[in-house]
């Protein structure tokens, strides 16, 4: 029993010892606890609860771009898509194989699906096959049966339906580049998945109009990112509708009438500025470049000579020729350099120093005034003239008119073209100015260059007076244009003499004028030289219409209408068209009676 | 002699042992495993299926195991004592042998019904063994250099059976739990001085020559979370976070989000206290606790008041065994103790857990019935009865 007692002894005494221990590790425990459940509670409370909550945004729908008529230009299609849910099948290359045999899916294809479902989640759909036809969707429909985890989508694409017409205006959208969420101030629309901003035309100058805001989803999600459930939603600001203040009808039927010829077509109304028409040719189709553009289709746009990516009317430039003989003239009588009624002789030629210079017209005009000088369009009477007046008034009166400097037009890309001027010369070829360069000046050759749209915006000034501006959106209201400060009896006279160009015998474009429709328009031809002539040319007599086509004068003509009361303007130019008279007054004929038809006037 | 005879005698000797059976274990143990059912019912999104029905069977199969095995005297086990840990030894080395057969880790023998994981249930063989060992020793013994090697080598063979599978945790326990039994029969203090000195070096050497690569990651994990953001730290994290949302009251039985949205990792094993934790907030870790603590007290009681040595390290080792898998699972999900594979005892969802516990406290509810047995050192080949109190 002695034994017993020790063994007691040290038994309880050492179970003291180690029961003061467990109560001591009881206590650190109990301390853990409190401080996790209620000391730092709230802290963990908020990571759970971040744990826990998704916000998604929701893609807004982009904004639709109309005409002036609320025809629809630009809008979202629901497109179906074909995806596969990598969770519910077990051999994904399998099943690949067993739909290439249904669907086209290149060997490419198929190894960058099997990447990408290496890469992503079990429960991330692999989108293997877009913009799908009805037809593709009920197929896969009927092999759902077999293959469990082959799914349709609906999806939203934007959409031009009258793609070539309007390409050049519209633009188009593609994908954005990290350089430009940043530019665009980390915009989350821009950020979500398939996100896509405007590239070039309405589509990029009003992108931020038409993008929208987006909606909220928030979901509840699980530790491997799967949605378990909603929790709210706030649905998506589809973007503003733009409505331009182009009439569709007329656009297509410009785009139409232009045909094969390449150039470009302006037409304006010059009370408010609104562009009705605005045709480049030759077009693309902005439908591919939404879904991506293929390389062969990209360089067969970018080679082609007649350069369909550019958006001639703003961004391509052409010597305005005889066209600026209008504002020649008017200058004339601006700075008082001539009397209407002072006459000139025109004998085929002109001498300029020891230089000599030719008039279109071989043999000559004879005696020749103002007025006739402009409808005639005397080569030799606007060289004598200019010569007067001196390169620097006709320079500013140009700009006074709206030349060298942009319109400022909605659109990117824009040209300023030049209004040459001796600085001007110092300062971009750091040359002195030639006497000779101011005579060619005169008649709208030289270093003049002009975009089709300051031409038309050049027409609807001369035809109003005011400081008219351009602009591609539909104005509810006519808009209070600054009078230019030209006197009412000069432009009178300037468009007077238009009217007879068109509607009075020996006018260079009385072929087109208008017969019995009830209106009658006003114009001035103008034919740009691309190719100097040469004297054995022009000894011979070659035309300008047997020459190859590329070394082919380009024809131009501007227009207003009607001729009392004028509302529109318009600037056509056909590229290698050999003359203005006939090629490009015809299809200003054909638009403006389109226009009447559309009771425009 | 006996003092009962025939079948009525036999059903009135239950009958005083039920009496003397001390309730507090049981309804302890009961309310302990009814709120792990319900937590795995809340695990498993409110259903019986697949874990909370199971786990009611277990219990009640354990919980007759208990009532059986207190109606086996004491003796009877001291008896026993090495025959059974014989026999987990044997399992051990069955397992160690088909997992070697098979591929990477074997821990378990399949009985059909259950998984039976030998690791558990070598705790209660070992404890056995070592108070019988004890038992039988007298003081100068308890200081002969030979009479210890024996102990260590009935502790060695068991270690490194678990620490081979390879099973890190439980091997820890089973050397924790034997260290607790050596401490109380009196081995002298100056040995365990010495060997709590000589740790960093025995630590160094293991760290070298034993750990597995992904035993020594759980350490350095354990030591800078950071250093694996999505693996073991991840899951302390997550873990952490179940705690702490859960806050004073809880977030309700079965809408804790961590538990619901997957973040808490091995939710209805390791883990389930987070998720507990989550649900019934700091009130239902706090009841938890003192329940553990009530448990943890009826052992001491009953050892201090129990008159054979055997009977007193049976009850005290199995006592520690029970606190160290409270204080090792609540220390790892809560980042005070590395990640070891640690149940919580009659709450994780497991068999051979749920079995190991539920015996040992049937072997305390034992001694408790015993506690007043005088038994004698070495003279068991003397008694006569198998019944009875000598």
């Amino acid at each position: 029993m002695i034994l017993e007692d020790n063994r007691y002894h040290v038994f309880s005494r050492r179970a003291f010892l180690l029961g003061t221990a467990k109560l001591g590790l009881f206590g650190v425990l109990y301390g853990k606890l409190y401080r996790l459940q209620s000391h730092e509670a709230l802290k963990y409370r908020e990571i759970a609860e971040e744990n826990r909550v998704n916000v998604q945004l929701i893609a807004p729908l982009r904004g639709r771009i109309v005409d002036r008529r609320g025809q629809i230009l630009a809008q979202n299609e629901q497109q179906y898509r074909l995806m596969l849910l990598p969770e519910k099948i077990d051999k994904l290359e399998e099943t690949i194989d067993l739909l290439s045999q249904h669907f086209s899916i290149s060997a490419k294809e198929k190894k960058a699906l099997l990447r990408q479902a290496r890469r992503n989640p079990k429960f991330v759909p692999l989108v293997f096959k877009k913009k799908v036809t009805w037809q593709d969707v009920s197929k896969a429909e009927f092999l759902s049966a077999e293959i469990s985890g082959l799914i349709s989508e609906e999806g939203v694409f934007r959409t031009y339906p009258y793609g070539p017409d309007l390409a050049h205006i519209l633009g188009y959208i593609s994908p954005v580049s990290e350089a430009e969420i940043k530019a665009k101030n980390n915009d989350p629309v821009l950020k979500l998945p398939d996100a896509q901003s405007g590239k070039l035309g309405i589509e990029e100058n009003k992108d931020a109009e038409l993008r929208g805001d987006p909606g909220e989803r928030q979901v509840e999600i699980n530790a491997a990112g799967r949605i378990i459930k909603e929790i709210s939603i706030k649905p998506p600001a589809e973007g503003k509708t733009q409505t331009l203040s182009l009439d569709l009808d007329l656009q297509r039927f410009g785009y139409e009438r232009m045909g094969s010829e390449t150039g470009a077509a302006v037409v304006l109304d010059v009370r408010t500025g609104e562009i009705l028409l605005q045709v480049s040719t030759p077009s693309y189709d902005p439908n591919v470049f939404t879904s991506g553009v293929d390389q062969a289709t990209w360089q067969q746009l970018a080679q082609n000579p007649d350069k369909p990516l550019i958006n001639k009317p703003v961004a391509g430039l052409y010597p305005p020729a005889s066209t600026f003989k209008t504002l020649t003239a008017l200058a004339l009588l601006h700075y008082n350099i001539v009397k209407p009624n002072q006459t000139f002789f025109c004998p085929g030629h002109y001498f300029f120093g020891n230089r000599q210079v030719h008039c279109w017209k071989k043999e000559g005009h004879g005696s020749v005034n103002w007025h006739d000088a402009l409808v005639k369009s005397c080569d030799v009477y606007f060289y004598e003239m200019t010569r007067r007046m001196g390169i620097q008034n006709l320079a500013d009166f140009a700009r006074l008119v709206g030349l060298g400097s942009k319109t400022n037009i909605e659109l990117s890309g824009e040209k300023s073209g030049i209004v040459p001027d001796p600085a001007w010369k110092k300062m971009a070829k750091n040359q002195v100015w030639f006497p000779g360069e101011t005579i060619i000046a005169g008649i709208g050759q030289g270093f003049l260059l002009t975009t089709p749209l300051q031409l038309a915006v050049m027409t609807a000034r001369l035809a109003t007076g005011t400081n008219v501006h351009p602009t591609l959106f539909h104005q509810e209201h006519p808009r209070a244009f600054s009078p230019l400060g030209i006197h009412p009896d000069h432009l009178t006279l300037v468009r007077q003499a238009m009217s007879d160009v068109v509607n009075v015998p020996g006018g260079t474009a009385y072929a087109q004028r208008l017969m019995d429709v009830g209106f009658a328009y006003a114009g001035k031809t103008g034919t740009a030289q691309v190719r100097r002539i040469s004297m054995a040319q022009r000894a011979a007599g070659i035309k300008n219409e047997d020459l190859p086509r590329q070394y082919r004068d380009h024809g131009m003509f501007i227009a207003f209408t009607p001729v009392d009361t004028p509302k529109y303007a318009s600037a056509v130019i056909i590229e290698h068209g050999s003359s203005g008279s006939r090629a490009a007054a015809p299809v200003t004929k054909d638009i403006f009676l389109k226009m009447h038809e559309l009771g425009y006037v | 002699m006996s003092k009962y005879h025939g079948f009525s005698m036999y059903i009135a000797m239950v009958k005083g042992h039920l009496r003397r059976l001390p309730t507090g274990i049981l309804v302890c143990s009961c309310l302990l495993a009814l709120l792990g059912v319900m937590t795995l019912y809340s695990v498993a999104g409110m259903s019986f299926d697949p874990w909370a029905k199971k786990q009611i069977l277990r219990f009640a199969f354990s919980f007759a195991l208990l009532l059986a095995i207190t109606l086996v005297p004491l003796q009877t086990w001291l008896k026993y004592a090495y025959w059974i840990y014989g026999g987990m030894v044997l399992l051990l080395v069955v397992v160690f042998f088909i997992g070697h057969v098979g591929m990477g880790a074997q821990r378990w023998i399949n009985l059909g019904f259950m998984q039976l994981q030998p690791s558990e249930t070598m705790k209660i063989g070992l404890i056995l063994a070592l108070a019988k060992y004890f038992h039988g020793v007298i003081p100068e013994e308890r200081k002969r250099f030979s009479f210890l090697m024996v102990a260590l080598l009935l502790v060695a063979i068991p270690f490194f059976l678990v620490a081979e599978q390879p099973d890190l945790g439980t091997a820890g326990i089973i050397f924790l739990s034997s260290i607790v039994i050596f401490f109380l029969s009196g081995v002298p203090m100056w040995i365990f001085v010495t060997a709590v000195l000589l740790a960093p070096l025995i630590g160094m050497i293991g760290w070298r020559y034993a750990l597995h690569g992904y035993q020594k990651q759980r350490v350095l994990t354990f030591l800078d979370p950071s250093r694996d953001p999505l693996g073991a730290g991840y899951h302390i994290t997550q873990s952490k976070i179940a705690f702490g949302s859960g806050g004073l009251f809880g977030q309700g039985w079965g809408q804790g989000s961590q538990n619901r949205l997957d973040f808490i990792p091995e939710r209805h094993t390791d883990f389930i206290f987070s998720v507990f934790a989550e649900e019934f907030g700091l009130m239902g870790t706090a009841f938890v606790l003192i329940l553990c603590l009530i448990l943890v007290g009826y052992g001491y009681s009953i050892a201090l008041s129990c008159r054979n040595q055997f009977g007193r390290l049976l009850c005290l080792g199995i006592t520690s065994l029970f606190f160290m898998h409270v204080f090792i699972n609540l220390g790892m999900i809560t980042g005070i103790v590395p990640v070891v594979g640690v149940p919580f005892p009659l709450m994780s969802y497991g068999g051979t857990s749920m079995l190991t516990t539920m015996i040992g406290f049937g072997l305390i509810c034992n001694v408790a019935i015993y506690r007043r047995d005088e038994i004698r050192r070495a003279t068991l080949g003397a008694r006569k009865s198998f019944f009875g109190t000598g």
